[in-house]
Parts: structure tokens; C-alpha cells; sequence
């Protein structure tokens, strides 16, 4: 099972593959040479403008094969850019023929192309993480069933952003500004979960044959750009708990209206400024109907604010780390960890917290050193509440954000961070 | 959107306004101090108690304020109060007041059956857990969407999540969209009743109750319960016996019969399961319907469990197992639809055999032991360090999960279901 690698910048299909300085120069070389188990590393330094075609192998379920794209080093994360040309090549790559594939696709990008970024129309059992899919003429993404979707970003497709069969895991992923709908899924027995689609020029989320599960997405239709924001038109059941959809002309459209009986669970969503709420469609549990108050739905940011409605009201584990416990007032909720606490409250204890907005004035308090100039999630900074007296860049727009690093030059931090009492709060919704 | 009490000792003639029922005829109302004096009033308060102010010379809102001291001839109120439904003394009223007529309540009901018979859509009932209720309430009465009605146990303060118990079996006269929320309650057959809810009634959300000792099932209802941080122990059958239900955080151990039986969808997640004697999870004959399962720990507790997770053959449903460990069971998953089930990423380790009918291991699988910390009687599914379980459940973001219902503590490179996008940085 050797490890092979590629470079758009220095390699060479006449080399062996086997080391970066041996790397080959086109995807395609490595896709016909490949077998089951085996690894391709693929650099992106520069771009692969390829119109790939069906490797020669199929993995298998022990021995998938991988072909994953990195930067700097291999499995860095970075991404590497197959590209239509200017819409020149059709697909960035097309499956021909119906088979199991056991192929993982990791940190590629499939851009520009005159049809579809991604094509697999009729194979199955891919493994598609944290890839991008866009301005692509056709569809992003395209696959068949028995498929596990993972922190994938279509955006500005002419069609869907991703199409699936049946059987496919759809999780963390984000369709912006696609043309038609932002997930479709055809077949029977999807799990979409924690998704995002916004400003879609058809419909959000689709389920069009049969059992859906749609738990803890959030759809923004930019003005109505979006017709529904999660829509069935099948006879079978879903599961439809924990979404958010906002500015859509329908909310929840169905064509069932047996709420909860055998069909249709609807609890724990949100929709607001829709034209129409619910299309033969009620929800029961757990109903929200106010603005979600999301940070800045303009520029893509879902997160909620602190006083958002959402905060709280869903009905998903979220960082249970002692399940199930006794506490009958936390840990029930929520899709994601957006959490918050209101503005002006500062973190109890000396912790600051991810997502939490903190208010910018009247800082008149003591807070115990972030260390190493960074606020972090999570962080402790005791209860004992040191005066802070180093450096420490101010938040900006009164944020202190997850993963953010402050300092290293920053305005005196001066102010007071007031203690409050945040628990856990769990939003409905995808973030 | 009446607020009542109910608790031991009370009586059901009284209005059931408060908790402790007050006579303030002759009372002065003290703005800057909080105070309500009536000389030798005869009451003696504990901080946290509650009394209903029903007029007042100057009230502005009547409703509940909070005691926070008390002697012999006065009652102080909190000025505010951080007791759910609990008004703040500031509101009280605008001034200083002469002596006048402070109408409180007359304490509250005695029987849960009572407070059934007199609520409305949007009135809660605050249940103290000063004795056991001995009785078999009815649901008679719907709330609504929004307007749901809500019975919810405490200790001490209000709010504080002390269960209280109920010893029969609550049943109702309707079999409609109730509207009810049940919250921190133990509902206890007591060895005496056949279920210890017996519901044709639904649309019913349970937070924090139990269902124990039912000489058959521990909770029936109609559809639509949303069971939220419950347990489901001791019972002659099933721990819970239910169509188109969800789960979460809630544990089965020692039913008898299966931990879930289930027709219509149902759903689980981060659910336990211990040593229940027919299947952990079964799916029932549900044509076409669903049954998911995410994030639970299923212990057979040395196969007394036969099926971790089961659907039936000749009614298929469609199966999700997925971040699930599946231990010591007869058989692990049992499921009808070949490749269109999702079992992903589940641990499957020391069953007779790890599937049954047509299911088979798809990706992520893990087969080793999950090495709980002390698997004994389901005391702690935490996962030890070398646990195979740990990072290899299906990772819904650039955070590695773990298989189980028993996840790492946040931070620690663990989590829960599921965590906030972090696209575009793989590893």
C-alpha cells in the first residue's frame, strides 16, 4: 500500500511517485495507477486543470483508497485546485459506471468547470471531506448513495451544490449562493445534519423520496431567493427537528400533514420572515418564531447573538460529557455550540467561552492573565481574578471569538470583566 | 398562565397559589426595605419560599415574590428574585403604604389529580418533594402549541431540579395532543401498578423523570414524546413502550423486556443501555419507518441483552447506528435493509455475533474492547485513555469524536454530537 504524490508545479508522470521529489504531475496519472489502500498526496502549488476520468481501482472497505490534497506538508490541511480552465473542461471529474468506489476525497478543490465539479452520478461508497466545490456551471457535487459528506463548501454553482442518492451522511457542510437547491437528496434514508445553506436559488435542503432526517441545519434565503427552506416531496418520513430557516418564501413544505403521528417529527425548529411558515406542515414541540438575531447573515455569519431565541430551545446533546446526567436544565440541547452569553455579561469564573460577545464598555473589573497573550475556548482564568495589567488587544467590535489570538502588541487592556453566570446554552440551528 | 403548587399537606380546597399559604390582612407595605410587616403574623419563612400577593394598597402586579427573611412581625422580599415566575420587590408597589388588606394565598393543593382537573393551556404546577404524591393523577385538560402545560418537581426553591415522586400511575381521560411538559419526576409503580404512565394521550415532552417498578412497561403514551434526560429502570417489561418518540441523554438499565420498544421513528441519542433482558434498543414492526441511533452505549451486561439494537424482518425499517458501542450482547445490530441502513462507525465488541440479518460492518468500524472505567452494574461508561472508541466516531467537524454515549469532556479533544463547522482544516 505505497503512498503517492503529486505536484502541479514539479512533477513529473515519468517519475515513480513515491516521494515528493519523485512527485507525478497530473491527478490522472495518479488515478490510473493506484490500487486499493493506497494514498496520493497531492500538492497544491499550483493548479491541476485536469478533466479527470474514473480511476482504474476501487478501494475496498478495510483498504479505501485516499487521495488527499495539502500544502506545505502532507495531511497539513491545505487544499489543492483542480480547475476548468475557465470553464473550458467540462467536469472536474466523472465516475463512468455503476460500481463501489471506497474512495476518500480529502481537501480538494473542484472549481470553474462547464458541468459539474464532481460527478459520480452512479457510483457509490465515497468518503468526500472538507473539499470545495464551486463556480462550476453544473452541479458541485454529485454522487450516487452510501456516501459520508463531511465539511464540504459548494458555493456559486449554476445547479445544486450537492445532489445524493440515498444512504449518504451530510454533515458540516456549506452551500452558499448555488443556483438550484443547496442539498438534494433523491434516494431514501438520509442523515443531513448541521448543515448551512444560504442564499440558494431553489431550495435548501430537499429530501424527494422517502425517510430524511434534517436535524440542526440552518437556511438563509437572502431575500426570499430561496423558495423553501427544507421541503419534502415524498410520501415517506423525516425527521425534521433543531433547523433554522430564515427569509425563505416557504419555511417547511411537505407534502404530508401527519405531524408526529408515523410520518412527519417536527420539534425544536425556528423559521422567521418566510412567507409562509409551514406548507402542509405544523410543528408541535418546541416552535420558535422570532428572529434568530444571527451575527451577520449578509457576510455568511450564522453564529447567533447572544439574545438570539435560538440559544437554548433545541433538542440535541451538545458537549455532554457525562451523559445522562441529572440536570434536568442543561445538556438537552442544541446542534452546535454557538454558545453566548448575553452582552455586558462577562464569563463566570474566568472562563471565556467560545462565541461569547462581550460588551465593550465599562471594563472596570479584575481578570485573571489569558497567558501568552491569547484568549482561548475554554480557558480557565480562575476565580481568584488577578488584576490584569499586560497586554491585551482589545477584541475589536466587542468580540471575543473562538480561536482568536489578542495581543502581541494590543491597546492596555483596563477594563472590568463583570462575573456572570452563563451555563451551557445550546442553539438550534447549524452554528 | 396561571402558576400553582402542589405538595404534602396541602389541601385541595385551597387556591394553590403558593406553597405556603399567608394571611396579611392588616399589612404595611415598606418600599425601601422590602417589607410587608403585620404584627405577630405568625408565619415563619425559609429564604427561597414564596408567597403569592393577590392585593395589595399600592400592588402593582400580582403574582409570586420571594421570601428571603422573615420574624415575627415582618416579611422581607427579595428585591429580585432569580426564582423562575418569581416577581421582583421592586415591582411590588410604587411606595410606602398605610396599613391595608395584602390577600395572599391559601397554601397549596394536596393531589396532583386536582391540580389535573383545574389547570389551563400555559399553567405550570410546581410539585415539592416533601413526600411522596400517592396517587393516580389523570390528564384531563390540553394545553397547546406554545401554550404547552407544565408539571415540574423541586426540593426547596423553586427551579432547584429536585424530583419529585409519584407513587401510582398517571394515566388521562383524553387521548389527544396534550401539550404537557413532566419535568423532574419520578414516576414509581411501586411495584403495584402495570405501567407507571399509562398515556393514550401525546405530544408530551419528559425532562429529568424516572419510570421504575411497573409490574409491565415503565412509560406507555400515545405518539410524539420527547424524553429528555430520563431513566428507565426496574420495570417487568419494557423500560419504555412508545411510537414516534426521541431520546436523549436518557438511560434503560434492568427493565425486564427491552430497554425501548418501539414503533413508528424513533430516535436515540447519547442514550445508555445496561443489562435490560430483551433488546436494548427494538425498533418494532415499523414498515418503512426509522429508527436512529447516535452515540449510545449499549452493555448487555453479559448477553442478558439479546439484540444491542434490532428491527424487525418482516416490517423493515430503516436503520441509522451510528458513533454506537454495541458490547456484550447476543447479537450487536440486527437490521433488514443490506447497504441502504447507515451503520457507521460503531463499536462492536464481545457479542455472540456483531450482526444479525442483513446488516454488516460499513465504515469506521471498531471491534476491540471499549474499555469502560467500570463497566460493573453500568456504573461509569466513561472510556479510558487506550480505549479504541476514543477519536474514531464519525466526526461531524475537524473535532474527533468518540464512539458512546460517554464523550471526552469539551476541550479535551472530545465532544459532543455535534460541533460547530470547522471547514477547510482537515487533520
Amino acid at each position: 500500500m505505497p503512498t503517492y504524490y503529486t505536484s502541479a508545479a514539479t512533477g513529473n508522470d515519468g517519475d515513480d511517485g513515491l516521494s515528493e521529489g519523485n512527485a507525478w504531475l497530473t491527478i490522472q496519472h495518479a488515478l490510473n495507477t493506484v490500487a486499493a489502500g493506497d494514498t496520493v498526496h497531492i500538492k497544491g502549488d499550483g493548479l491541476y486543470q485536469e478533466a479527470l476520468t474514473t480511476p482504474a481501482a476501487n478501494g475496498t472497505t478495510a483498504n479505501p483508497v485516499h487521495y488527499r490534497g495539502y500544502t506545505t506538508t502532507p495531511a497539513d490541511g491545505g487544499m489543492a485546485t483542480v480547475d476548468g480552465n475557465g470553464k473550458v473542461l467540462a467536469d472536474g471529474i466523472v465516475y463512468v459506471g455503476v460500481a463501489n468506489r471506497y474512495h476518500v476525497w480529502t481537501n480538494i478543490r473542484f472549481t470553474d468547470f462547464s458541468d459539474n465539479g464532481f460527478e459520480a452520478g452512479g457510483s457509490s461508497h465515497f468518503i468526500i471531506r472538507y473539499c470545495e466545490f464551486d463556480n462550476n456551471a453544473g452541479r458541485g457535487l454529485l454522487v450516487k448513495d452510501t456516501n459520508h459528506i463531511l465539511c464540504c463548501h459548494t458555493h456559486d454553482n449554476g445547479e445544486n451544490g450537492i445532489s445524493v442518492d440515498g444512504t449518504c451522511v451530510i454533515s458540516g457542510c456549506l452551500s452558499r449562493n448555488d443556483g438550484w437547491t443547496g442539498v438534494e437528496m433523491l434516494g431514501v434514508n438520509n442523515f443531513c445534519i448541521n448543515n448551512t445553506v444560504a442564499g440558494a436559488g431553489g431550495i435548501g435542503f430537499h429530501g424527494s423520496n422517502g425517510l430524511q432526517v434534517i436535524v440542526g441545519n440552518t437556511v438563509w434565503g437572502n431575500n426570499k431567493d430561496t423558495t423553501d427552506g427544507i421541503r419534502f416531496t415524498n410520501t415517506g418520513e423525516n425527521l425534521v427537528m433543531n433547523n433554522i430557516v430564515v427569509d425563505c418564501i416557504n419555511g417547511y413544505n411537505s407534502n404530508m400533514v401527519d405531524v408526529w403521528g408515523n410520518q412527519l417529527m417536527v420539534i425544536n425548529n425556528l423559521v422567521y420572515d418566510c412567507t409562509t411558515p409551514y406548507v402542509n406542515m405544523a410543528t408541535t414541540l418546541g416552535a420558535v418564531t422570532t428572529d434568530p438575531k444571527f451575527t451577520d447573515a449578509a457576510n455568511g455569519d450564522f453564529t447567533l447573538a447572544a439574545d438570539s431565541p435560538a440559544l437554548n430551545v433545541g433538542s440535541h446533546p451538545t458537549n455532554v460529557p457525562n451523559a445522562p446526567s441529572q440536570d434536568g436544565d442543561t445538556h438537552y440541547l442544541g446542534s452546535t455550540s454557538s454558545e453566548a452569553v448575553a452582552a455586558a455579561d462577562y464569563p463566570a469564573v474566568g472562563d471565556v467561552q467560545s462565541g461569547v460577545a462581550y460588551d465593550s464598555g465599562a471594563k472596570t473589573g479584575t481578570f485573571t492573565e489569558p497567558g501568552v497573550a491569547n484568549v482561548e475556548v475554554g480557558a480557565s482564568y480562575g476565580a481568584g481574578g488577578t488584576e490584569f495589567d499586560g497586554t491585551f488587544a482589545e477584541p475589536g467590535v466587542a468580540n471575543v471569538k473562538q480561536g482568536t489570538t489578542y495581543g502581541g502588541g494590543g491597546t492596555e487592556f483596563t477594563g472590568t470583566m463583570v462575573p456572570a453566570a452563563p451555563s451551557s446554552f445550546h442553539p438550534i440551528g447549524s452554528r | 398562565m396561571a402558576t400553582y403548587f402542589c405538595q404534602n399537606g396541602g389541601n385541595d380546597g385551597n387556591d394553590g397559589l403558593d406553597n405556603i399559604g399567608v394571611g396579611l390582612a392588616t399589612a404595611t407595605w415598606t418600599e425601601a426595605t422590602k417589607i410587608l410587616t403585620q404584627a405577630g403574623h405568625g408565619y415563619t419563612f425559609a429564604a427561597g419560599d414564596v408567597i403569592y400577593l393577590a392585593t395589595g394598597t399600592g400592588l402593582v402586579t400580582p403574582g409570586l415574590y420571594e421570601v428571603t427573611a422573615s420574624d415575627a412581625n415582618t416579611i422581607t422580599l427579595a428585591a429580585t428574585s432569580s426564582l423562575p415566575g418569581v416577581g421582583d420587590a421592586n415591582d411590588v408597589a410604587a411606595g410606602d403604604d398605610a396599613t391595608g388588606d395584602w390577600t395572599t394565598s391559601d397554601g397549596p393543593w394536596l393531589t396532583i389529580d386536582h391540580a389535573m382537573n383545574t389547570v389551563a393551556a400555559d399553567d405550570k404546577v410546581w410539585l415539592r418533594s416533601t413526600a411522596a404524591f400517592v396517587e393516580s393523577p389523570a390528564i384531563d385538560t390540553a394545553g397547546g402549541t406554545n401554550s404547552e402545560i407544565v408539571f415540574e418537581g423541586y426540593t426547596t426553591d423553586l427551579g432547584d431540579k429536585g424530583q419529585a415522586t409519584i407513587t401510582g400511575m398517571l394515566t388521562d381521560t383524553i387521548a389527544t395532543a396534550v401539550m404537557y411538559c413532566f419535568k423532574n419526576i419520578i414516576f414509581d409503580a411501586n411495584g403495584a401498578n402495570a405501567n407507571a404512565t399509562q398515556l393514550a394521550s401525546h405530544d408530551i415532552t419528559w425532562r429529568n423523570c424516572v419510570f421504575k417498578n411497573a409490574t409491565s412497561n415503565g412509560c406507555t403514551m400515545g405518539y410524539a414524546g420527547c424524553f429528555y434526560e430520563c431513566e428507565f429502570l426496574d420495570n417487568a417489561a419494557d423500560g419504555a413502550a412508545v411510537n414516534s418518540c426521541v431520546f436523549i441523554n436518557c438511560k434503560f438499565y434492568r427493565n425486564a423486556s427491552s430497554g425501548i420498544d418501539g414503533s413508528g421513528n424513533l430516535v436515540c441519542y447519547n442514550c445508555v443501555f445496561f443489562s435490560n433482558g430483551s433488546h436494548a434498543i427494538d425498533g418494532g414492526a415499523a414498515n418503512d419507518l426509522m429508527l436512529v441511533v447516535i452515540n449510545c452505549t449499549i452493555d448487555g451486561d453479559v448477553k442478558d441483552t439479546q439484540d444491542g439494537v434490532t428491527s424487525s424482518a418482516a416490517f423493515r425499517g430503516y436503520v441509522v447506528v451510528m458513533n454506537t458501542i454495541l458490547y456484550d450482547c447476543t447479537a450487536g445490530i440486527d437490521s433488514h435493509r443490506g447497504d441502504r441502513d447507515i451503520l457507521v462507525h460503531n463499536l462492536l465488541n464481545s457479542n455472540t455475533a456483531d450482526y444479525a440479518g442483513s446488516a454488516s460492518g460499513q465504515e469506521g468500524e471498531q471491534t476491540g474492547a471499549p474499555d469502560f472505567v467500570n463497566e460493573v452494574a453500568g456504573a461509569d461508561y466513561t472510556l479510558n485513555a487506550g480505549s479504541p472508541a476514543i477519536g474514531a466516531g464519525s466526526d461531524y467537524s475537524a473535532d474527533e469524536m468518540d464512539i458512546g454515549a460517554i464523550q471526552k469532556a469539551a476541550g479535551a479533544g472530545g465532544g459532543g454530537l455535534l460541533m460547530p463547522n470547522k471547514r477547510g482544516n482537515m487533520q
